[in-house]
C-alpha cells in the first residue's frame, strides 16, 4: 500500500515534468494493484466426493475465487493423469468420480501459482455409494484391459467360505464402517485415560498438605503426651 | 516445641482451606487447533467447559442451551454431537467435528445459566472461538448474534505470542462503552506461577466505542470475557436475581521461531 502510495506522489511529479509519462505509471500503479492480491495470498483448492462427483473450488486466503484456471486430475498413488478441466466464475469445477481410488486434484493459477488437494479413497468410494467391484463395471463400458481398475479388495486367505468375495468385502466394509464410528470414541478412552493417569495440581499438592497435617496432628498429640 | 508444632499444623489447616478469592470464571470453548490444514484430516475436537482458566479450577457446567458452528453465514446446530466428559468430577462438554467446507469456522456455546452463590448471581458465558479451515480466511469477523458477544477486530488464528487482539464488545448487537474485560491464560498444567492476585486476571476496559486491545505475552489459548449485567432477572427458590453475561472470545497464539 505504502509503494502505492509512493508512485502516486511520483507520478504527480512526472506528470508535471513528461505529461506523456501518466498513462505508464497509471498502468505500474494497477499492475502493482492486480498483482499484489496474488501474491499476498496462496492459492488453494479444495474438493470434497458426494453422490458420484468430485466437487472441487479454487480459492485464495481473502476469498476471492479463481476462476478460469486449470484443474488437473490424477489416481494419487498411481500418479496417472485421469482428465483435466478449468474453474467457472465461481472458481468451481465439478466432474463424476474417474476411478475408486484416491484422487488427486492440482490447480493451476495466474502466474504459476499452484495447489493440489487429495481425496482418500475412503472418501471417493463412500461417495460412489457402491461396493467397489460394482463400480468397477460402470467404469468399463468399453472393456478396457482391467490394469487400471481399482485393486480387487484383498480377499482373506482363512475365511472365504460359500459366498466368497462379496462376504469377505462386507466384513471389510463393516470393519472400515466401524473404525470410522468408533474414532471419537476411541479418542475420548485415550483422553480420560491420561486424564485419570495424571494428577492436577490441585490434587498434588492438596494431598501433601493432608500428609503434611496429620504428620503435624500426630507429632503434636505424642509431644503433648510426654510433656 | 509444642508451640511450634500447633503453628504447623494451623498452618496447613488454613492453606489447605479452599480460598475464597473471586476468581474470574471463565466460559471456554477450546478446539484442537484453531487452523485445519488438509493434512489435518480436517477433523476438530471441542472441549467445552466452565473454568478459572489460570488457576485451573473446573466447575459443573451443565448441558449448554445452544451449541453450534457458523460457516460461511449459515449455522449448524451440534447439540446432538455434544458428549458429556466427567473431569475431576465435575461435568464437561466434548463433541467432533468434520470439515465440510473451507472457511473459517466460528464455534458458540450458549450454557445453562450457572448459579454462583458466593456472588448470588447467575452467570451465563456466551463462549465462541473462531477455526480457519483449508486455507480461507473469510468469517471471522461475522457475527453470531449472540445475546452478547465480542466481535474480533484482529483477525482470531495465526497470531504470535506478543501480538495484540482487539475486539469490539457488544451486547445485543450494539457495542457497549467502556466495558470490562478480564483475560486469563489457560494456565494448562499451572506452569506459570503468579506472583501476586492481580496476575492471575488481567482487566482491561474497552474505550468509548467498545473497542479493547490486549497484547498477549506468552504462547497458549487467551480466553477474554467482557461482562455486563443482563437486562432480565432469573427465579431461584422463588426469588429474583441479577444476571451476569459475558461474552468471550478465546484465541490461540504460538512462539515465534
Amino acid at each position: 500500500m505504502n509503494e502505492n502510495s509512493r508512485f502516486k506522489i511520483q507520478g504527480s511529479k512526472f506528470k508535471i515534468r513528461v505529461p506523456g509519462f501518466r498513462v505508464v505509471n497509471g498502468a505500474i500503479i494497477l499492475l502493482l494493484i492486480l498483482s499484489s492480491t496474488a501474491y499476498a495470498h496462496k492459492v488453494s483448492i479444495y474438493a470434497y466426493a458426494e453422490d458420484g462427483m468430485i466437487h472441487s473450488e479454487g480459492y485464495f486466503a481473502d476469498g476471492t475465487r479463481s476462476r478460469n484456471s486449470r484443474v488437473e486430475v490424477f489416481d494419487a498413488r498411481t500418479g496417472e493423469k485421469l482428465l483435466e478441466g478449468r474453474t467457472d466464475n465461481e472458481g468451481r469445477f465439478s466432474f463424476r468420480i474417474p476411478r475408486a481410488a484416491s484422487i488427486r486434484l492440482v490447480l493451476h493459477a495466474s502466474m504459476g501459482h499452484r495447489n493440489d488437494y487429495t481425496l482418500s479413497e475412503g472418501e471417493v468410494k463412500e461417495a460412489l455409494g457402491i461396493p467397489e467391484q460394482e463400480t468397477g463395471q460402470q467404469e468399463e463400458p468399453e472393456g478396457k484391459p482391467r490394469s487400471d481398475a481399482p485393486p480387487p479388495p484383498t480377499p482373506r486367505s482363512d475365511t472365504t467360505p460359500a459366498a466368497g468375495a462379496p462376504s469377505a468385502e462386507m466384513e471389510a466394509m463393516v470393519e472400515r464402517v466401524m473404525d470410522r464410528k468408533l474414532q471419537p470414541v476411541i479418542t475420548m478412552l485415550l483422553k480420560l485415560q491420561e486424564e485419570a493417569g495424571r494428577p492436577g495440581t490441585t490434587e498434588i499438592l492438596g494431598g501433601i498438605g493432608y500428609i503434611i497435617g496429620l504428620m503435624g496432628m500426630a507429632m503434636y498429640f505424642k509431644n503433648r503426651r510426654k510433656g | 516445641m509444642k508451640r511450634v508444632m500447633l503453628q504447623a499444623v494451623l498452618t496447613v489447616l488454613i492453606t489447605a482451606l479452599p480460598a475464597t478469592v473471586s476468581w474470574a470464571h471463565f466460559g471456554m470453548i477450546i478446539p484442537s487447533d484453531d487452523i485445519v490444514s488438509k493434512e489435518d484430516g480436517k477433523e476438530i475436537r471441542l472441549q467445552l467447559m466452565f473454568i478459572h482458566p489460570f488457576e485451573g479450577q473446573y466447575m459443573e457446567m451443565a448441558r449448554p442451551k445452544a451449541f453450534g458452528v457458523m460457516v460461511n453465514g449459515k449455522k449448524h446446530d451440534l447439540l446432538p454431537v455434544l458428549g458429556k466428559k466427567t473431569v475431576r468430577g465435575v461435568s464437561t462438554w466434548e463433541a467432533a467435528y468434520r470439515v465440510r467446507s473451507p472457511g473459517d469456522h466460528v464455534f458458540y456455546v450458549e450454557p445453562a445459566p450457572y448459579w454462583e452463590p458466593a456472588e448470588e448471581t447467575f452467570i451465563i458465558h456466551y463462549s465462541k472461538v473462531v477455526v480457519d479451515a483449508l486455507e480461507l480466511e473469510t468469517g471471522w469477523d461475522a457475527e453470531v448474534g449472540l445475546k452478547t458477544e465480542i466481535v474480533p477486530l484482529t483477525r482470531p488464528y495465526g497470531l504470535w505470542a506478543g501480538n495484540v487482539f482487539q475486539g469490539i464488545v457488544k451486547v445485543d448487537g450494539k457495542p457497549v462503552p467502556y466495558a470490562e474485560v478480564e483475560v486469563e491464560y489457560y494456565n494448562e498444567g499451572g506452569k506459570i506461577r503468579p506472583p501476586a492476585e492481580p496476575y492471575i486476571t488481567q482487566v482491561i476496559k474497552a474505550d468509548g466505542n467498545g473497542v479493547f486491545t490486549y497484547a498477549m505475552p506468552v504462547a497458549g489459548w487467551w480466553g477474554f470475557a467482557a461482562l455486563n449485567t443482563a437486562d432480565f432477572r432469573l427465579k431461584r427458590r422463588g426469588k429474583e436475581y441479577p444476571v451476569e453475561i459475558g461474552a468471550v472470545i478465546w484465541v490461540k497464539t504460538r512462539e515465534m521461531r
